[in-house]
């Protein structure tokens, strides 16, 4: 029994060791705060860590984890003051990224400026890769709400830029 | 494409995060604490179980020989009445026996049940679920329910409606006749099953009724492994053989107050605008919809409403538009509603604008009350101009039901 646990133990810190970078990273994009994205981060380990026997057994405990951190992510929004700090870009000069370049800094402005639902399934799509099945599985969304918000979220990003190409890409793909 | 420009930015500052020394020491101490916390609360619930154990389950037991759980369908927080008792779903349409032994809670689409033995609990995968849901024919343990001459005639049911159900699937008799279908699927541990009835939704006299409703069925579902199936499945099959018809599973009976429909819960409410199918500059009418599809598990509820749309310009304003902001209330029943020639249990709401000749960036923001939050302004393509001496006009175009 008690070489079994430690067994647990050992994999869960290689888990821990293989998934905290990329969720504090995924947490960062959500929030735009690295202190936040920390908190995230470290709640849902915890909480991973809590029903870690069951996990363990799954296919792909690294989904479970973050459909956790996502679950907690959307409980902070409903508070509404952090989602107003959320919104207003809360510390953006200091959560900016040095080697963005201008391009980078001006569309990651503007992805700070979105509603909280179209960035979050903007970045499951485009930082995780994730079908909009699974976006909608993990933000336990309709997938018809899935594709709207991304529709909206690139068209609103596009708006944004504002480039001619960009116009001109709308223009025709209708 | 944008979308690669957004795939290379987030790359970038997801990967620019300052240094993660000691991540884990702070993981082991947060671990830690929680683990405090969890212990404490645990202790505490476990002198109130005693105190409830010693004092008022006795006593509910004492005062009342046949206790009832309502299944109203509102929201709150799960409580458990311990068996026997009488659980009435007036919603789904059945009334059943809890035995001795298993305690019951409501939920918003029928009741969960669990052993009281911790023993037995242990070999079950979360509780036993008794719900409404629907069935097509060729699984359904009565496929021709639907052709007793109250439901409308569809000829397209027999196609496939739902994904195939998954596992061994088996067939057989109750007493009385009453023909049944399960799927058992065994995956690690764990043994997940579907045992349905046959459990047709009635509808109010003079209400069309889509044939699909009469396909519904009683479920029992659950997880459970070798250890403890055989307790388990006796439970699910007294459930189903003594399950009554109540209220909308009654021809002529009348049925219970609906509640409101939930988005993403009871109903799917997709929202959406048509502008984008036109060019741009060339629309003549943009269009807005809701379009709501038939009840997940078939429990009825209402869309109320209010849903409409106001249109705004840059600074959040109205804009000049006659009949801006309008909204229309009770718009339809679930799972009654339907449009031709579709299948049953959608509504659509279709709303229109046009003549705009003001120019300027156009924004739109949905008003509902399905959703917790409002919804935030986005741009929109605005109309043409037809005629500068007549007003712009949003005006409810259609309402399907």
């Amino acid at each position: 029994m008690g070489a079994q646990v430690t067994g647990a133990e050992r994999e869960f810190r290689e888990f821990f060791a293989a998934e905290y970078g990329r969720l504090r990273g995924l947490g960062f994009l959500l929030t735009g705060d690295w202190a936040q994205a920390e908190e995230l981060a470290q709640d849902a380990l915890v909480r991973t860590y809590r029903a870690w026997p069951r996990v363990r057994r799954h296919d792909r405990p690294g989904a479970y984890v973050r459909k956790v951190l996502l679950n907690r992510h959307r409980s902070l929004l409903r508070r509404a003051a952090v989602e107003a700090r959320h919104l207003a870009g809360r510390r953006f000069e200091e959560a900016c990224p040095a080697d963005l370049g201008t391009d980078g800094l001006v569309l990651w402005a503007a992805v700070r400026r979105l509603p909280a639902r179209q960035r979050a399934v903007l970045v499951l799509r485009y930082h995780e890769d994730l079908p909009e099945a699974e976006v909608a599985r993990l933000l336990g969304l309709p997938l018809g709400t899935v594709k709207s918000l991304a529709h909206r979220g690139l068209a609103r990003l596009r708006g944004e830029l504002g480039s001619p190409a960009m116009e001109e890409t709308r223009g025709t793909g209708r | 494409m944008i979308e690669d420009r957004l795939r290379e930015t987030f790359d970038r500052v997801a990967t620019g995060r300052p240094d993660e020394t000691g991540a884990f020491d702070r993981f082991q101490r947060r671990r830690r604490a929680d683990r405090s916390r969890r212990l404490a609360g645990a202790t505490a619930l476990v002198l109130v179980v005693a105190v409830a154990s010693a004092v008022v389950v006795p006593r509910l037991r004492s005062d009342t020989p046949e206790r009832r759980l309502q299944v109203t369908g509102a929201a709150g927080p799960q409580r458990w009445l311990a068996g026997p008792l009488v659980a009435d779903a007036p919603l789904q349409g059945f009334q059943v026996q809890v035995p001795a032994g298993w305690e019951a809670s409501a939920t918003w689409k029928g009741i969960e049940l669990r052993p009281i033995s911790p023993v037995l609990r242990q070999h079950l995968n979360g509780p036993v679920q008794l719900v409404t849901s629907i069935l097509e024919q060729f699984y359904n343990p009565a496929p021709n329910a639907w052709k007793d001459g109250t439901y409308e005639d569809d000829p397209d049911l027999s196609g496939p409606l739902m994904p195939r159900p998954e596992g061994d699937q088996s067939r057989g008799t109750f007493p009385g006749d009453r023909g049944w279908f399960r799927t058992d699927l065994p995956e690690r541990r764990w043994r997940t099953t579907h045992w349905h009835i046959s459990w047709p939704y009635r509808c109010q006299p003079g209400v069309r009724c889509p044939a699909l409703l009469g396909l519904r069925t009683l479920k029992v579902v659950y997880q459970v492994d070798g250890e403890g199936a055989a307790q388990v499945d006796g439970l699910a099959e007294r459930l189903l053989r003594r399950a009554r018809p109540i209220a909308n599973a009654v021809r002529g009976q009348p049925q219970a107050p609906r509640p409101d429909c939930v988005e993403g819960r009871s109903m799917v409410l997709r929202r959406d605008t048509d502008d984008s199918l036109d060019y741009p500059g060339l629309s003549t009418v943009a269009h807005f919809w809701w379009w709501a599809r038939t009840t997940a598990n078939l429990v009825p509820c209402a869309v109320r409403g209010p849903l409409g749309v106001e249109l705004l310009d840059e600074s959040g304003r109205r804009l000049d538009v006659r009949g801006n902001g309008l909204t229309v209330t009770s718009v339809a029943d679930l799972p009654e509603a339907r449009i031709a020639p579709l299948r049953s249990g959608r509504m659509e709401l279709r709303l229109k604008w046009f003549n705009w000749c003001h120019g300027g960036p156009t924004y739109m923001r949905w008003i509902d009350t399905a959703v917790p939050d409002p919804w935030p302004a986005v741009p929109i393509t605005a109309p043409r101009c037809i005629d500068r001496s007549k007003p712009s006009r949003l005006m409810v175009d259609s309402v399907f039901r």
